[in-house]
């Protein structure tokens, strides 16, 4: 990669490479199949940067929320390893998660307006979209590393229930460390359940620069003194990411939990709100000319894709948040009555 | 047959686990060791480790992997060794299993068992006596257990082994072995929210919460023989909240006395008493009086411990003060 890595980065040192074109089919991947990732990663890019809109410039949407724009490559590569009845567990930054599972963008996008089409019917919001269990989105909790644990009791049941499911558990780098990441860890390990642990390190917890309030300094070294093996991808890459998964998924089924860590960056704030003048200039910039849309879209042009069939994705894209938009305008609100059965 | 608390509850989780093999326990020792107290002993042998978890000490994850299973439809009962360590893992029991109906509109449920037990009276100072089932009393989605004799107890657990919600399920150690009753054998379950009355009486109601009920029917019965007929309840649980078996009681006797072990700002006997000043204003001959220990931490020392505490002659004080 392009990027200078320095120990004061945060991020351990990359070592899971792409897969080249030639190697596709001993990944499994075919053309179909790395289409279909990109499809996601548009699809992922569009509507973050509508619902980034909708936050901030236009205001419609209120409230916290945390986008995805930066990280498209992982959660669409990640989730293609995955088998019916396996789940996803994830956090307050998880559009992106919701989609990539094929959670239908009209049901994320009334979740962020708190309509009763959303798929918590808009009484969870954007911090909650992955939970659409029969998408295998299981879950998402706002509140850091909470559901690691509860990710190892959902891998534990799969084990008790005799199954090759495995559970996969999305978090960032700030996550590894409140003392559920260590704890969930832990009893992973101990308990050997099939889960692996995808850590979206995007090197700032919040407003701050992870590695500053880390020490130790790195999420490979926590991960393995738990017991727990790890691979470092480029998170902006989704051949290494997949390449990654695909590497640890029969160890991860077999019941011998796994963490990778996928090196990334956010193309903005914390949450939309945020303009994250807290990161150095040079370094944004540096990270924004690693765009994990465009590398992929440029890596697709070289592999013999046409324009105009690239093109034709951005344009389904749109036409597809812009349904989304509507459908979340016009929906309803669940009546307040509704709540006291869900409690 | 005759037992005590802690055969009660053992029984009431063996009788589950044989009932639904989709029930399994996790804790602190309560596997090989079965339980510091000896409550799990034997579940190991007769159902194995898959089912019968020792685990590391952290309560976090405990609590997280109880949420976890029991959205994947597991019945997890998760032991946390002593009530003061339930802090540690409250985050999961109100922001997730408390929630997780409700963020996930009804998609998802985690109806799973924390087990915990206060320890006062056995000299286990400040760190690991307290009682503030209030604390979680507060959290809406949960239920908040007092078992506090061996009959009712079992009931309880099997109940909480069956119910849609997350349970916290609050044990006095102090009774696990000195209080016997007969308990019936086979499946019973004994419902949440409703408040049992222990003994009738005309006089005075007293209700005592979790280790006071035992307390409350000796108390009663040295009051009868000075003439006062009390009629003891206890709540069996702090959410739901059955105020109106007590409210029908305090409208016969006028006199309400709560004994609890909680410290009395915002306890559930607080909130006991709100619920009767407004259901039972016009019935009172006197104000409500709320019996708690002193706004003091639990002293470790057996003798300052033991004058910390409510008794049996501290009840009997305060049930006189309301008929004088």
């Amino acid at each position: 990669m392009e990027i200078q890595m320095k120990k004061e980065d945060g991020y351990d040192p990359i070592n899971v490479p792409t897969i080249r074109p030639d190697e596709y089919d001993s990944f499994g991947l075919t053309r179909q199949r790395v289409f279909g990732i990109y499809r996601k990663m548009v699809l992922i890019r569009t509507f973050e940067k509508e619902a980034e809109d909708l936050y901030v410039s236009r205001g419609v949407l209120g409230g916290l929320s945390h986008l995805y724009l930066g990280e498209e490559a992982i959660a669409p590569a990640v989730v293609e390893v995955m088998k019916k009845g396996d789940m996803v567990l994830g956090t307050y930054r998880g559009h992106g998660h919701a989609l990539a599972l094929g959670v239908e963008p009209k049901k994320v996008m009334a979740e962020l307006y708190g309509k009763e089409g959303g798929v918590a019917k808009g009484l969870a919001g954007s911090m909650h979209v992955i939970m659409d269990p029969d998408k295998g989105a299981l879950y998402s909790t706002a509140i850091v590393g909470s559901h690691i644990p509860i990710s190892v009791g959902v891998a534990y049941a799969m084990k008790y229930n005799g199954t090759d499911n495995m559970t996969i558990t999305f978090f960032g780098d700030g996550t590894t460390n409140i003392g559920a990441f260590f704890e969930g860890l832990n009893m992973a390990g101990y308990l050997k359940v099939p889960v692996l642990f995808v850590v979206e390190n995007n090197l700032y917890a919040e407003y701050t620069r992870t590695s500053k309030v880390m020490s130790g300094g790195s999420i490979e070294k926590r991960a393995e003194s738990l017991g727990i093996p790890t691979l470092v991808a480029d998170g902006n890459d989704p051949f290494s990411v997949y390449r990654a998964v695909k590497t640890v998924e029969a160890d991860v089924r077999s019941g011998k939990p796994m963490l990778i860590e996928a090196v990334t960056y956010r193309m903005k704030g914390h949450n939309p709100y945020d303009e994250a003048s807290y990161r150095p200039s040079d370094e944004v910039k540096a990270w924004l000319s690693r765009d994990p849309v465009d590398m992929m879209k440029r890596r697709l042009l070289d592999e013999g894709y046409e324009e105009d069939e690239l093109a034709q994705v951005e344009e389904w894209a749109k036409k597809e948040v812009e349904s989304a938009e509507k459908y979340a305008e016009s929906d309803g609100v669940l009546s307040f009555s509704a709540l006291y059965d869900l409690v | 047959m005759e037992m005590n608390l802690a055969q009660a509850i053992r029984q009431g989780l063996e009788e589950e686990m044989e009932r639904n093999d989709r029930v399994i326990i996790i804790g602190e020792d309560v596997a090989a060791a079965g339980g510091i107290m000896g409550v799990t002993k034997g579940l190991l042998e007769k159902f194995g480790s898959k089912r019968v978890l020792d685990s590391p000490i952290s309560e976090i994850a405990l609590a997280g992997f109880g949420v976890g299973a029991a959205m994947m439809g597991l019945r997890p009962v998760v032991e946390i060794m002593y009530m003061d360590f339930t802090p540690l893992a409250l985050e999961q029991i109100m922001n997730q299993g408390a929630q997780i109906k409700f963020v996930s509109a009804g998609k998802l449920s985690a109806p799973f068992v924390i087990r915990t037990q206060y320890s006062l009276g056995r000299h286990n100072g400040p760190q690991h006596s307290q009682f503030f089932p209030s604390a979680f009393a507060n959290i809406v989605g949960i239920n908040v257990v007092l078992p506090s004799r061996p009959k009712v107890a079992k009931g309880l657990i099997k109940q909480a082994l069956r119910d849609e919600r997350p349970t916290v399920f609050i044990e006095p150690s102090y009774h696990y072995f000195d209080y016997t009753e007969e308990v019936p054998d086979g499946d019973y379950v004994t419902p949440f929210g409703k408040a049992e009355v222990v003994r009738e009486g005309k006089d005075l109601t007293i209700v005592a919460l979790s280790r006071l009920v035992p307390e409350a029917l000796s108390a009663a019965e040295d009051l009868e023989k000075k003439g006062i007929s009390a009629e003891v309840i206890d709540p069996v649980t702090a959410r739901p909240l059955d105020v109106k078996t007590i409210a029908a009681s305090v409208q016969k006797t006028g006199r309400l006395l709560i004994a609890s072990d909680e410290h009395e700002n915002s306890s559930v006997a607080s909130e006991i008493a709100a619920d009767i000043y407004d259901l039972c204003y016009g019935s009172l001959k006197k104000p409500v009086l709320r019996l708690h220990p002193p706004e003091v931490h639990v002293p470790t020392s057996p003798a300052l411990e033991s004058q910390y505490m409510i008794d049996e002659d501290k009840l009997l004080r305060a049930a006189e003060s309301l008929i004088r």
